[in-house]
């Protein structure tokens, strides 16, 4: 009998121990910063080019998800590399970045170098010449370089962000760096003008209200050439690039579908055809295959068609009852989109074919994520309580940084190619 | 002789100064104001009234067009939808409750009695979802009550719909109660 008891109490403290056990989720199990010196510049150098130089490397080693910068040594240029490295090496840092600038009148000449710890060797060494308003792009040059250096895959910085910014009343085209600093305003019309897209290196479309019925209007943001791209109908939606024309969405007969457009506004080419919702157009860079959003089924959903053949577009999202906003990563392999479930927003990847679906990132009214042009960052919008921010994600990694922060609204956003 | 002349001299200039005298002019516009003939009743000269009294007739046309304005606010409030809809039925949920069809039969009866009068409609979405979707959402709103409107044998030429999708929160609070106030149709009198 006392057998039997003595079983049963051990059944039930085994079976109580099995039910208590817990998780441990790891989010990120390779995510490890690789340490960069930040040790300055030679004294010789003016503080204002310094200071300049130091601030955007260090922003963009943090925004990168991959560095984490070390600024507790301050070196003189002349310094030997050994002397360099060998601290480094107490220091547990991998690579080190120092240089050097002249200031002669309007025109700085900056010499940077990164050495690599390891190898005991300077790796990268550029001399630029430059004016003080672009210091900026020579940081966003050498981090890049570095990013390239270490993953073999050239970093996002040399590219510039368009976003859409408003409260409520009006709203206006804003362009800043990736990083988010160097805002400039575009527009100024006391009107509502958002979805900003790049087509090319530069040039921006966008949608506004100026004259009362929204039109899209395509503008070279270098020489300020505003063209009136799209207006014949009550609801006509961001332009988008689909070979030497755009893609556009708009109203025709009471339903939305996506067209292709000339130049002069013309339409060339009907993409869907369905009398439901169908807008977000994205395509594959041979722009072969087109994914979008539609309501086709009751609910938005994330659907993929092939243009070549014109088949029936295939349903690539099934888990929640709100899928959209989707854009091809550059090199075609990656689709991120916003998904809603419960008052909550993520921003997900996905394959081409709808395979390997994860969840990149949790926020609140996050919207237009946009691929940089290395295909590994995500930048997009959200909000945290009653401030909005421009997110950059690491889609490797899943680190995440802010570029940008306001009480105002995004109304849309687009990441540009490589600018030169 | 000389006294009857000069009393028949000063009679006649008497007279002459009578016949010259407005008097008799003034007297006979009076009367013609006071009491109109039916030739005046009949043909009405708006022409030269608008030249001698542009400024009253502006401002009357100005206070008529924004007493429609009000009286039209009174009977046609937004109406709202459920999430991610755009269906128009009865709502009872987050502090809203209300028949849309009430608010737009009223509309309809509204539009009938004054002929003239363009209506537009404006659909707007809560913060939730993207941008891009919530513009053609908008849009739907907007057309599912322009399409009842017009059921109702309103001309679709008066009407005309826009979007503004999330862009133009009508409660900018994060919660359930905003969001359910910014699914709606604003309805606005445009001549």
């Amino acid at each position: 009998m006392k057998k039997v008891l003595f079983l049963l109490i051990f059944l039930l403290i085994t079976n109580v121990s099995y039910s208590s056990t817990f998780e441990i989720t790891i989010s990120n199990p390779q995510y490890k910063p690789i340490k960069v010196g930040l040790w300055g510049f030679v004294k010789s150098t003016p503080e204002i080019v310094s200071k300049r130089l130091i601030n955007t490397i260090k922003r963009d080693l943090d925004m990168s998800g991959i560095f984490t910068p070390d600024l507790s040594q301050h070196f003189s240029y002349e310094a030997g590399e050994n002397v360099i490295n060998g601290i480094a090496r107490l220091d547990g840092i991998d690579y080190v970045i120092y240089g050097n600038a002249v200031l002669e009148g309007k025109n700085v000449y900056v010499n940077i170098k990164i050495t690599d710890v390891l190898r005991n060797a300077v790796v990268i060494d550029r001399t630029f010449s430059s004016n003080i308003y672009s210091l900026n792009w020579v940081a966003d040059k050498m981090v890049d370089l570095l990013i390239g250096y270490v993953t073999g895959v050239y970093g996002p910085f040399e590219s510039k962000i368009v976003f859409a910014l408003g409260n409520g009343k009006t709203s206006d085209i804003y362009i800043c760096d990736f990083n988010g600093q160097n805002i400039v305003r575009i527009t100024n019309w006391h009107t509502f003008n958002m979805l900003p897209k790049w087509v090319d290196s530069d040039e921006v479309t966008f949608l506004s209200y100026r004259y009362g019925k929204p039109s899209v209007f395509l503008f070279n943001v270098f020489s300020g050439r505003l063209t009136k791209l799209f207006n014949a109908s009550n609801l006509s939606i961001a332009a988008v690039r689909y070979m030497n024309n755009f893609a556009i969405s708009f109203n025709r007969y009471g339903s939305t579908n996506i067209y292709v457009i000339n130049q002069r506004g013309r339409v060339l080419r009907k993409l869907t055809d369905n009398p439901y919702i169908n807008v977000s157009p994205s395509f594959t860079p041979d722009f072969s295959k087109m994914v979008f959003v539609s309501n086709r089924d009751g609910n938005p959903q994330i659907y993929i068609k092939n243009l070549n053949t014109m088949s029936n577009a295939e349903r690539l999202t099934f888990q929640g009852k709100y899928n959209s906003s989707p854009s091809i990563s550059p090199d075609g392999k990656k689709i991120a989109y916003i998904s809603l479930e419960n008052g909550v927003s993520y921003l997900k990847i996905m394959n081409l074919d709808g395979s390997d679906d994860k969840i990149l990132m949790e926020g609140y009214s996050l919207d237009s994520p946009c691929w940089s042009y290395d295909s590994r960052y995500v930048a997009l919008t959200g909000r945290i309580g009653n401030k909005n921010m421009i997110y950059i994600v690491n889609s490797i990694n899943g680190h995440v940084s802010v570029a940008m922060e306001t009480k105002l609204i995004y109304n849309g956003l687009s990441v540009s190619s490589k600018l030169r | 002789m000389n006294r009857l002349f000069s009393f028949v001299l000063m009679f006649l200039m008497a007279f002459f100064l009578w016949n010259c005298s407005s008097n008799r002019y003034v007297k006979n516009t009076n009367n013609n104001l006071e009491t109109p003939s039916t030739e005046n009743v009949s043909n009405p000269q708006p022409s030269s009234a608008t030249l001698k009294y542009p400024k009253v007739n502006v401002l009357q046309e100005n206070m008529s067009l924004s007493e429609l304005k009000k009286q039209f606010s009174q009977i046609a409030p937004d109406i709202n939808f459920k999430f991610n809809s755009y269906k128009i039925q009865p709502i009872n949920e987050y502090g809203i409750n209300e028949n849309p069809q009430d608010i737009l039969n009223n509309i309809v009866i509204f539009l009938k009695k004054h002929p003239i009068v363009k209506l537009r409609i404006e659909g707007n979405c809560d913060e939730r979802g993207t941008i891009e979707y919530n513009l053609a959402l908008g849009e739907k709103r907007a057309m599912a009550a322009k399409n009842y409107i017009v059921s109702k044998g309103i001309s679709p030429d008066r009407i005309s719909i826009i979007s503004y999708g999330k862009s133009r929160p009508l409660d900018p609070a994060h919660n359930e109660y905003a969001w359910a106030k910014n699914r709606r149709d604003h309805f606005v009198i445009v001549k």
